[in-house]
């Protein structure tokens, strides 16, 4: 009786993930930041022998196993709950007093290729070409630099991630040497790092929450704050400015951004939220748009100072290139891939006069997503027809 | 498809005990063998044509053998050539070309045409059990099989048909033709098999992030310490991953009435290399004592020449894990130490040594044997040996830290994966290979029953939430 209970116990775990695939609804825990389910391969002889159709029915059943997201939440847990980090294929790092960091920027504080210095001086001038080229056609090119949560608030990075070299290394120092280049280049640039200072000097509030990669709103309001500043000669509304004054401190923002490291660590349970973050006062009612339309190009942290600029009326549309690999238009036009050269892609490089792109720190000393590069084939190519 | 996977997990082995137990004893056998050929095919599908035809030509050689009084040597001598080219074409034609046309490059002459070979998967281990069953018919130690069907399920067998471990026709002939199953036997096996899954799962693949984030980096900044490190994580990681494998294996076997032998036994609690060999994959080193050692002549020709012989065994084991001059200086080296071994000078010292200081001993040797089987190539072997004495200059610049390379969860893995390596030295409880019934020490037995289910539902937590990390034999 006692091994037939065994028995039935280990076929009961192998098998109930299965006869879940078959339910609808059985597995309503999402994971955030997790690849989306893989398709279902067709078996085919030709795609047996080339053992295709075995990988790809590998990856679509591991995606799709029932309960899978209770399995890899309770796994998430383990290493949460038991050992205070998160697991190890997760990009977010757990550091002191339970502030969190991503990966990516763990690595760029650790670089030290001796080849920044070259790619970067490489990279200035492109992006001075850049600006030169945007001016001649009638556009405007903004940089938003965007500096890292780990280079702005170290203080929680444990030691054990820091390779030793601290200021000298330089990595560090990319940051400041590209902002005052362009600066000097005449190319406008809004300075997070210094907005962010200037900031937390006044409110004593931090850039980033605790459990975010994106800024805080506050300082997010104040970049856009500077967005106005660097772009009203050129057609910005100073109207736009608006206050950047917190009102309260609460767990539930209005997109849940400030949360979104928190988010990726999936672990149980899952309405936990140890954090709060800070909350602006209501929007004075907006003013009309500029006549500028813009298209923005960076990460995910560019879309959320979109949501700033939506906020605050600032222009008639808003175009995003996220990564330069999807085209995102604002409000709430659906995501599609750009190829970069495309009849699209083209079209809306061409046809919006203000292009804000976004620097972030760990992507130094280069652009990272070669959009430059192309923006300057693209017009070169343009100039010859 | 590796038993530590999902697909083999949830679908594979339910479906497959399913048509197992409810076909009745006598379809059991046929049953056996069409699960069998579909793992191996899921695998590796261009090869299973392959596969089953020398398994054929092995069962009527055997047959030959077994029947002719004139001719045996030479079906044997056949069967043996045969299975040693097959080897030697599909392991050993791309690196003696990369080496030629690397002599040749040295000397600017064009390279030999070649076009790359793929390994069939398992075909190291399906030779040498090839090549047992012609020689045991050929001594006299083993009758040939009375059907294809149970000498192609003895090759095919799916618990070790990819990865070993390497069965003996005499050791399975009585259990492929009868064997009874009690409810007991399935949930030890599942026992058997939750506990290898978490050892592969758990353990090995949590000290492998530690050593492949080790192995991964220049070996000429390498600090010592991280040296170290990086070496105590691929030794645990190479024991808990093949042996939690072989566990999975019995226990497989174990659902099916099969009773496979044990393949290690606490390896790294042994106090020589010598011990560490009957202790370490067993069904390999036997393997090579009964058929190549003894075809060697053995002891037989006086000491000197058995010694030459424990080099050419240890030399042939390297070469046959994979073809590389690591696996090779691997293989030597261990070789030259159980040689050395057999030294008076050694025996004195070893009555002299506590058997903690002896185990100490042991243990870090074996340590810096696994340098070579890690490292991609003989030089990053070298230097990495040299940087765990120190004699790296070590770069300004370190080029790991302790958060990468450690986490919390992985050093308290790791640990708990030590002290379970260790823990029947210290608790006096080492026994010999089991050659009988592979029944679990009562201790781990009741461990099984009360944690087995709760091992085999984190395991697959884990396996979900991890990179696929396949098994270090599977390669071989």
């Amino acid at each position: 009786m006692k091994a037939a209970l065994s028995v039935a116990t280990y076929l009961v775990i192998a098998v109930a993930p299965i006869a879940a695939m078959f339910v609808p609804e059985s597995d309503t825990m999402r994971l955030y930041g997790v690849a989306e389910p893989a398709p279902r391969p067709t078996f085919t002889w030709a795609g047996a022998r080339a053992e295709t159709f075995q990988r790809d029915a590998n990856r679509w059943f591991e995606r799709d196993y029932g309960f899978r997201s209770l399995f890899v939440r309770t796994d998430n847990s383990i290493s949460y709950w038991g050992f205070r980090e998160a697991s190890s294929e997760s990009p977010v790092r757990i550091g002191g007093g339970g502030v969190l960091y991503i990966d990516q920027e763990v690595e760029y504080y650790n670089r030290a290729e001796p080849d920044d210095a070259k790619l970067l001086a490489d990279h200035i001038v492109r992006v001075t070409k850049v600006a030169e080229q945007a001016e001649a056609a009638g556009k405007h090119l903004v940089l938003l630099f965007m500096p890292g949560k780990l280079t702005v608030r170290p203080d929680s990075a444990p030691a054990e991630w820091l390779k030793a070299g601290g200021d000298r290394r330089l990595s560090r120092a990319l940051y400041g040497r590209y902002a005052d280049a362009m600066r000097a280049a005449g190319v406008s640039v809004v300075d997070g790092r210094a907005l962010m200072a200037r900031h937390h000097e006044h409110t004593g509030l931090p850039a980033f929450t605790d459990s975010g990669r994106h800024l805080a709103k506050p300082t997010g309001c104040e970049v856009i704050n500077g967005l106005v500043d660097a772009c009203e000669p050129f057609g910005c509304l100073p109207e736009h400015r608006r206050s950047c004054k917190v009102a309260r401190w609460g767990s539930e923002t209005d997109d849940n951004e400030e949360f979104d490291l928190w988010r990726l660590l999936n672990e149980l349970p899952v309405s936990y939220r140890p954090y709060t973050a800070p909350i602006l006062a209501p929007a004075p009612p907006s003013p009309s748009p500029s006549a500028r339309r813009p298209l923005f190009v960076g990460t995910s942290m560019s879309k959320q100072l979109i949501k700033h600029c939506v906020a605050r009326n600032m222009f008639p549309s808003y175009d995003f290139f996220y990564y330069n690999e999807t085209h995102e238009p604002f409000p709430g036009a659906p995501t599609t891939p750009i190829v970069p050269f495309s009849s699209e892609w083209n079209a809306l490089v061409d046809s919006r006069d203000l292009i804000v792109v976004e620097q972030p720190e760990w992507g130094m000393p280069t652009g990272f997503f070669m959009f430059f590069e192309q923006l300057i084939t693209h017009w070169r190519d343009r100039e010859k027809k | 498809m590796p038993f530590s996977s999902i697909l083999f997990i949830s679908v594979f082995l339910p479906l497959f005990l399913l048509a197992y137990f409810s076909g009745g004893a006598r379809l059991r056998n046929g049953v056996a063998l069409i699960f069998s050929v579909v793992f191996y095919a899921w695998g590796a599908p261009r090869f299973l044509p392959f596969i089953l035809a020398l398994g054929v030509i092995d069962y009527h050689l055997g047959k030959s053998i077994a029947a002719s009084t004139t001719r045996k040597k030479l079906y044997l001598t056949l069967g043996v050539t045969v299975h040693l080219s097959v080897l030697a074409y599909f392991k050993y034609s791309n690196f003696f070309v990369g080496e030629t046309n690397a002599l040749f490059a040295h000397f600017a002459v064009p390279p030999m045409p070649w076009k790359e070979v793929v390994l069939p998967i398992g075909i190291s281990f399906l030779t040498f059990e090839e090549i047992s069953y012609l020689t045991d018919i050929y001594r006299g130690d083993a009758r040939p099989a009375k059907s294809a069907l149970h000498y192609l399920l003895f090759l095919m067998l799916f618990p070790h048909s990819i990865a070993g471990p390497i069965f003996r026709w005499k050791d399975l002939e009585t259990q492929l033709a009868s064997r009874s199953i009690a409810r007991e036997d399935v949930a030890a096996g599942f026992h058997r098999f939750s506990l290898g899954l978490g050892k592969k799962v758990l353990l090995a693949d949590s000290a492998a992030l530690a050593a492949d984030r080790v192995f991964g980096v220049d070996p000429h900044t390498l600090p010592v310490a991280y040296a170290w490190l990086g070496v105590l994580a691929y030794t645990l990681q190479i024991y808990f991953d093949f042996s939690g494998y072989s566990d999975m294996a019995i226990g497989l076997g174990r659902m099916i009435g099969f009773r496979f032998k044990e393949n290690f036994n606490h390896p790294y609690i042994s106090q020589s290399v010598t011990e560490f060999w009957r202790r370490w994959h067993i069904s390999l080193s036997t393997w090579l004592r009964d058929y190549l050692y003894v075809a060697l002549g053995g002891n037989r020709a006086g000491p000197t020449r058995a010694q030459l012989n424990v080099l050419l065994v240890f030399a042939a084991s390297g070469f046959w894990h994979g073809a590389n001059w690591t696996y090779l200086v691997w293989g030597i080296y261990h070789g030259v130490c159980v040689v050395a071994e057999r030294t008076r000078v050694y025996a004195a010292l070893q009555r002299r040594l506590p058997p903690v200081t002896k185990m100490v001993v042991t243990f870090s040797v074996v340590m810096v044997g696994w340098v070579f089987f890690r490292a991609p190539t003989l030089g990053h072997a070298v230097t990495f040996l040299e940087a765990m004495i120190g004699m790296q200059a070590q770069a300004a610049d370190a080029p790991l830290v302790l958060g990468e390379v450690l986490q919390r969860r992985t050093a308290a893995l790791m640990l708990l994966a030590t002290a379970f390596a260790f823990a029947p030295f210290f608790r006096g409880s080492a026994p010999e290979p089991a050659t009988g019934a592979p029944t679990l020490p009562r201790r781990e037995a009741v461990l099984a029953w009360a944690w087995g289910p709760l091992l085999f539902l984190v395991s697959i937590a884990h396996m979900l939430n991890s990179k696929y990390k396949p098994l270090i034999y599977f390669k071989f």
